[in-house]
């Protein structure tokens, strides 16, 4: 843990310049991250009035559509969401695969501060998080001084990846 | 000490108010997140006045059989509801149009395809790969008895859709008029919309801003600022006049 915080002190010691609208990753390089440029085509899980209530108690406010677009080769679920961290919203990229969480990538940070969550030393921690009964990851998230908002809202959009992923199974 | 005592009243009555204020805002300005002072939005008439705000209501939009969809600035109004969209400012630039797709209302600006139900709630986001080409320089739909189509013209050709997840390239078959899509286009709104249009674009400001202005002193104007500087002050001659008749009470008892 000691050596996540060293790493974070340095990396938010190195990005000193504020910035606005930072866009890190296109969805489209995302995704030929995670599919290795073979990105399948796009499938649709339809937000129904059970899902979206569920995805409520995950997001603490209503789902942003109707309509979730993800993409899915191999058993791996890819989702792209947005979640306002405290006044702008963060675009990142999740990969589940047998319930858990493999991948995650911050695609946009919008605002001024708290941009760190978008590190690999701190992302890394999602890697293998499951989805308990009450909708809570299995796991403590190390949260980021300074920064709690946008990693509270990276938890929620973590959640609600494991949360879609075994809904699209459902279908 | 009379004198002290006299003016520790005076002053104190006087600056309890301020006090009050001052605390009260600050303590609400310190769980703005808790109070969700940043979400709710104050749209009082007289306030806006005070402010100097006047509403800006667009005189063209684009009209539904049931409805009608205008925008000002980065405000998205459709059927008197304001499209909140996750605050993504950047998605909102250039809009294009927007036109009725069966039972969807579909809005874009130049590298955005938005998908709505008629009451506001918002159906898909479209952007990036998930298009066929960007910009996009014209939207418009194809309501035949069949499926009805949704059609985007961009600079590489025009692209239809029957459900917004896969594109093809548009063919407009000479022989049947029905296949002509048609374009979104703007037009004057009726002044029978001119309530809902002002109840949407009427200014708003959130209420984190006004109890921040409020604080300062900045929303009573210029001289604001000052006025809570002198309340200020008379807190600190109240600190010290308490201070100094405590002392001198303290003092005195041995006395008595």
């Amino acid at each position: 843990m000691q050596v996540t915080a060293v790493l974070l002190l340095v990396a938010m010691m190195v990005a000193t310049s504020a910035q606005a609208i930072e866009q890190y990753l296109k969805p489209e390089q995302f995704l030929a991250e995670v599919f290795a440029d073979n990105a399948p085509k796009q499938e649709v899980l339809w937000v129904t009035k059970d899902v979206a209530k569920q995805a409520e108690k995950i997001l603490g406010h209503a789902p942003n559509q109707l309509r979730q677009r993800y993409w899915k080769s191999n058993g791996k679920t890819a989702w792209i969401f947005d979640e306002v961290g405290k006044e702008e919203p963060i675009t990142a990229g999740f990969v589940v695969s047998d319930g858990k969480i493999v991948q995650v990538r911050v695609l946009t940070y919008r605002e001024s501060r708290g941009g760190e969550v978008r590190y690999p030393a701190f992302l890394k921690q999602y890697q293998g998080a499951e989805l308990q009964i009450d909708q809570h990851l299995n796991r403590n998230i190390d949260g980021i001084s300074g920064a709690t908002l946008s990693v509270n809202a990276m938890n929620r959009m973590a959640r609600l990846a494991l949360y879609f992923d075994r809904m699209s199974r459902v279908e | 000490m009379r004198f002290v005592r006299h003016w520790h009243a005076r002053v104190g009555v006087m600056a309890a108010i301020f006090f009050l204020f001052l605390t009260l805002s600050g303590l609400a300005l310190n769980h703005t997140d808790a109070l969700g002072l940043v979400k709710h939005e104050v749209n009082n008439t007289w306030l806006m006045r005070w402010y100097g705000f006047k509403p800006a209501v667009p005189t063209h939009g684009y009209l539904f059989e049931d409805g009608y969809f205008a925008a000002s600035g980065e405000r998205w109004v459709m059927n008197g509801h304001v499209l909140l969209d996750q605050g993504l400012s950047e998605t909102r630039q250039h809009l294009v149009g927007a036109i009725a797709w069966g039972d969807m209302r579909a809005i874009s600006s130049e590298d955005h395809l938005f998908l709505y139900l008629p009451d506001g709630t918002r159906v898909d986001n479209l952007s990036g790969a998930a298009l066929p080409n960007t910009p996009i320089k014209r939207l418009g739909s194809i309501n035949t008895d069949t499926v009805p189509q949704l059609v985007l013209e961009t600079a590489q050709g025009s692209f239809v859709t029957e459900d917004g997840l896969a594109w093809q390239i548009l063919k407009v078959a000479k022989t049947s008029a029905t296949a002509h899509p048609v374009w979104a286009s703007e037009q004057p709104l009726p002044s029978t919309l001119s309530a809902s249009l002002n109840r949407a674009f009427g200014p708003s400001l959130p209420l984190e801003r006004i109890v921040l202005d409020l604080h300062s002193g900045r929303i009573f104007g210029r001289y604001g600022p000052l006025l809570m500087d002198i309340a200020a002050l008379g807190l600190i001659i109240l600190s010290l006049s308490g201070v100094w008749i405590y002392l001198r009470s303290v003092r005195r008892k041995p006395h008595h």
